[in-house]
């Protein structure tokens, strides 16, 4: 299967990353800092760090399993 | 502001306090600091999160004990009933009256994660005592009478054949009788069915489950003798009765029910079972930072702001170069 089609799928559980790593981007960065703006930049940072790394890990587990 | 010139401190009042706070509800002890930014952050965060979770599983992933297989019923019903045909009912029937008290099985370490969010999750282990305590059975005509408004389907075969299952709500009444052979439950059902206003005689064997359960509702099994005037074959009132909200709030599923539990969830039972986890682990980090403040300082620096002397030194980032002048009390 496509990859794009295969995230596309609604119910694809990997959709439910993007709102935990919300949550976990905002929670770890506010126990770093104290700054309501410091702890925004950095949750910001951090959900983009997360997410490009599962995106990687996703297409790297994709292209060992294509064709499989 | 300059790396130089100093951070403003946190008020941190009474940290143990505030510790204390946070972990019966998450941003709890910082709305007691002062701090309602991170206050709102981690209560909406983490709640969230673990609401979440809880509703994907159906309210029934707290618990410490995973719940034990009582009895290999599909093997062994085959077995009994090849081997022993006449006492097979008498079996089955003194199996399904066994409670909760069963063996206790494997400790469940995602509990333990879960733990941190507090009031959402302690109780769990005052309710798993309740839910094996020796009194959790269900009611059978050695036990108490029942007499509970329900909701539920009476189904029956009439004179000439044809099936009937009518939907029925209303009240019912049993109570300990000595019947042709021995004790059984007997009473009535008073209520209104599809055509208005009906009563219907029970009597046999009852099946309710204990008071204490995962489950918002206890399902009540009983035989029907009559509808009215009218003779009932194969009759039976299968019926609902609601658990008040203490008799179900984190009460540790059975067996069967966490087994029915994953099979409608899939692979969300564990999606949801991680969501309430991280929930907890989360919470941790809330609380260190109600007792100890936040962990590199009062705000992130630029780079301009980091001194050249940090600079130089290869063991030290920007964001180790912040301030960390935060001490509890």
């Amino acid at each position: 299967m496509n990859a794009w089609s295969l995230l596309a799928q609604s119910e694809n559980i990997l959709w439910y990353i993007l709102p935990l790593a919300v949550g976990i981007s905002l929670v770890y960065s506010a126990s770093r800092y104290e700054e309501t703006d410091s702890v925004l930049r950095r949750a910001m940072r951090l959900f983009f760090q997360i997410t490009i790394f599962m995106f990687v890990v996703f297409s790297v587990l994709w292209v060992l399993s294509y064709r499989l | 502001m300059s790396a130089s010139s100093p951070e403003p401190k946190v008020d941190l009042k009474n940290p143990i306090l505030a510790a204390v706070l946070g972990f019966l509800i998450p941003g709890a002890g910082h709305f007691y600091q002062g701090r309602t930014f991170k206050g709102i952050v981690y209560c909406v965060c983490i709640l969230s999160m673990f609401a979440w979770g809880m509703q994907m599983g159906s309210w029934q992933l707290i618990y410490r004990l995973e719940p034990a297989k009582s009895f290999d019923f599909d093997f062994d019903d085959a077995r009994f009933r090849q081997l022993d045909p006449e006492r097979f009912d008498d079996m089955r029937q003194q199996l399904d009256q066994m409670g909760p008290t069963r063996a206790r099985g494997k400790t469940e370490w995602g509990y333990y994660a879960q733990v941190p969010v507090g009031l959402f999750t302690v109780p769990a282990f005052f309710q798993e005592e309740r839910y094996y305590a020796p009194s959790n059975q269900p009611v059978s005509p050695e036990s108490q009478s029942i007499d509970q408004q329900v909701v539920g389907t009476l189904d029956y075969v009439d004179n000439e054949g044809n099936e009937f299952s009518v939907p029925v709500s209303g009240t019912i009444q049993l109570s300990p009788e000595e019947g042709e052979f021995g004790r059984e439950m007997e009473g009535t059902f008073k209520g209104s069915g599809e055509d208005g206003e009906i009563q219907v005689q029970l009597r046999g064997n009852v099946r309710l489950d204990p008071p204490i359960g995962a489950n918002r509702y206890r399902n009540l099994r009983v035989n029907a003798i009559t509808l009215g005037e009218e003779e009932l074959i194969d009759g039976v009132l299968t019926a609902q009765i609601s658990r008040s909200f203490l008799n179900w709030f984190l009460v540790p599923p059975d067996h069967e029910g966490l087994e029915k539990l994953h099979a409608d969830l899939g692979k969300k039972f564990t999606l949801a079972k991680v969501f309430t986890w991280i929930a907890g682990l989360l919470n941790i980090l809330a609380i260190w930072d109600a007792f100890a403040g936040p962990a590199y300082g009062f705000r992130m620096l630029t780079r301009k702001e980091v001194s050249p002397e940090q600079k130089q030194d290869p063991e030290s980032s920007p964001e180790t170069a912040t301030t960390t002048s935060q001490n509890p009390g």
